[in-house]
């Protein structure tokens, strides 16, 4: 493909905005940088824009950045994954007239395009489309190597909504980091870990055999017994341990996607027909608040 | 206030056929709502229920499984009025621009509509793109990542939960909101909600009275089934037996 002419590209994070750089740069001759977050410049970007009130919700800026994109005649956006990243490329794309391609494994240019590969149905198939001569991709974090930093001198500065839609508070979150994606052993709790004191026990668990805590989605988004940064799967966290150890984990698709790398899979369900018994190394069937204080102890006495 | 939610129509990815060439065979597939989008029809029942004057339509778009009445009946049973669906065989294969254009149309041909509803990604592509492109095509205020949804006055409360901070806005009608997926735990249908949804008006509407012509944006080069790693699968049971062969696998990592 031949680059394209003019990109623009949303970020929030400064990590975002030196990775979506380089990307750029491999697609495009020339780069603009719309900061949703504080403002920063990258090597290769030519113009920085920025927000005019922070304090106002990303979007209350909606109508501003299609503006944006419509005068000057992107051909190309790519913008940060995260929620906002991904309202912005909706906007672009309705503007520009185009799908988005997002939650890419792989990123590459084309003979027309751009084109991506992401997961579908659940992490069963595997969906490879391509751009035409406009783009609209939503690229994860560590999908490009991160540009040099530069100072943003003087962004131009985007104006949020008069009215429409206000912001009445904003509470700033405490983002907790995992390492589970690069763990070598990783403890996977679904919904038969139902309380904390079953959670307690799989975190005994996990410690014994010196591993890391992940979740399914459900546990973290509807019981809250974990953080949402610890599930994974398709739409969570890909994990490559050398043991994944699935603990009351009924073994569908969605989660599977992310745990199918792992070297070993041991499975622990009460059920004989859950799904996660055709997909692991070992199996037990059986009620996990019983077996593994048992596992644990007679693991402990050599 | 009249309200209208979309969803989609899936295949269980558990039930969808393998091709030799490892295509994806959708011949026998099991169809359902989107897990996702039965978090915006709760939230736009919810606050349909608010009132006897709010009327809540249930709007999808997809080719003939559209019409398939046992799915009429259960996005119908779980709060909407009526349910209106535009079909054609090509928006089996739509992609988010395609869908928004003809779920925007469709809204404004439903005419003076106060706010549509969205869930956060559908079952199947889950690209999170239809709502904030729809709203965005209808020019409306626009939000995604809604956690939590409340009718405030002549506009709505939102609640958004992003990753690094939760925010609240006042959010002024029309408007287009997309819901995460743990702002509520939807409703099952009840027997009796099923049977008066078999009574309740569906219009099928196919897409050539449309402008919107279906068609993909985004081409699809390919779609392929993933090879899942072969496993050895062996499974015991939490006798005497099976836990020492357990322990005997554990010790030996
Ligand atoms: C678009 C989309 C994206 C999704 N993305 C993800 C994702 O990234 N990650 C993810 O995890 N899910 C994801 N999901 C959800 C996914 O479809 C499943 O709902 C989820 O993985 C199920 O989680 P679970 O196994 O914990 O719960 P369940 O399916 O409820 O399984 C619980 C299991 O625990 C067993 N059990 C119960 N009690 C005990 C006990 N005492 N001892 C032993 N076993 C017991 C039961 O037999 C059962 O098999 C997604 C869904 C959609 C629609």
């Amino acid at each position: 493909m031949n680059k394209f002419n003019k990109c623009l590209i949303i970020a929030q994070s400064r990590l975002a905005a030196l990775e979506l750089g380089s990307a750029g740069k491999e697609f495009a001759q020339e780069l603009s940088l719309v900061c949703l977050g504080a403002p920063v410049s990258a090597e290769g970007v030519d113009k920085v824009y920025a927000l005019a009130d922070r304090e106002q919700s990303v979007t209350a800026y909606s109508t501003a950045i299609a503006a944006l994109i419509k005068e000057q005649g992107y051909q190309l956006v790519l913008a940060e994954q995260c929620r906002n990243g991904r309202l912005m490329a909706g906007i672009a794309a309705a503007v520009l007239g185009v799908g988005v391609q997002t939650d890419a494994f792989q990123i590459s240019a084309g003979e027309k395009g751009i084109v991506t590969k992401k997961l579908s149905y659940g992490g069963f198939a595997a969906l490879t489309e391509e751009s035409g001569s406009c783009g609209v991709i939503c690229v994860g974090a560590g999908m490009f190597p991160a540009a040099e930093e530069k100072e943003a001198s003087e962004p131009e500065l985007l104006s949020p909504l008069s009215s429409g839609i206000s912001t009445l508070e904003r509470k700033e979150k405490l983002v907790q980091r995992t390492n589970l994606a690069a763990a070598r052993r990783v403890v996977g709790v679904g919904r038969g870990v139902k309380d904390a004191e079953s959670l307690a026990l799989a975190e005994k668990f996990a410690s014994a055999m010196e591993a890391e805590l992940g979740c399914t989605r459900p546990v973290a988004e509807e019981d809250h017994l974990l953080p949402t940064s610890r599930y994974i799967g398709v739409s969570g966290v890909t994990v490559r341990p050398e043991v994944y150890f699935a603990l009351g984990i009924s073994g569908q698709i969605q989660h599977t996607a992310g745990c199918d790398q792992a070297g070993l899979i041991f499975a622990v369900n009460k059920d004989e027909h859950a799904p996660i018994f055709k997909g692991c190394d070992f199996g037990i069937v059986g009620d996990l608040n019983k077996l593994l204080p048992k596992l644990m102890e007679a693991l402990a006495n050599k | 206030m009249k309200y209208v939610v979309c969803y989609k129509l899936v295949p269980n990815e558990s039930s969808i056929g393998v091709g030799g060439d490892k295509s994806l065979d959708f011949g026998g597939c099991e169809w359902e709502i989107g897990q996702y989008d039965l978090r915006a029809v709760e939230t736009a029942a919810k606050l349909t229920e608010a009132s006897p004057e709010n009327v809540l339509i249930a709007l999808t778009v997809g080719d003939a499984v559209v019409e398939n009445s046992k799915l009429k009946k259960s996005i119908l049973a779980r709060g909407p009025q009526e349910l209106l669906a535009v079909k054609s065989e090509k928006l089996a294969n739509a992609d988010s621009l395609a869908t928004a254009q003809v779920l925007a149309e469709a809204i404004k041909k439903i005419g003076d509509v106060d706010a549509v509803f969205f869930g956060e990604g559908s079952g199947d592509l889950y690209s999170q793109q239809v709502g904030n492109m729809t709203g965005a095509l209808l020019g409306w205020n626009t939000v995604n990542a809604a956690s939590r949804v409340e009718a405030d006055g002549d506009g709505l409360l939102v609640e958004r939960n992003l990753e690094d901070c939760t925010e609240v806005l006042k959010v002024s009608l029309p408007a287009a909101v997309s819901v995460t997926s743990d702002s509520c735990v939807p409703r099952l249908a009840s027997m009796k909600e099923i049977l008066k949804a078999g009574k309740k008006p569906s219009t099928i509407e196919p897409l050539e009275g449309y402008q919107a012509d279906g068609d993909r944006k985004v081409s699809q080069l390919s779609l392929k089934v993933v090879d899942k790693t072969a496993r050895k699968c062996q499974i015991v049971s939490d006798d005497e037996e099976g836990l020492a062969a357990a322990v005997a696998w554990l010790r030996k990592l």
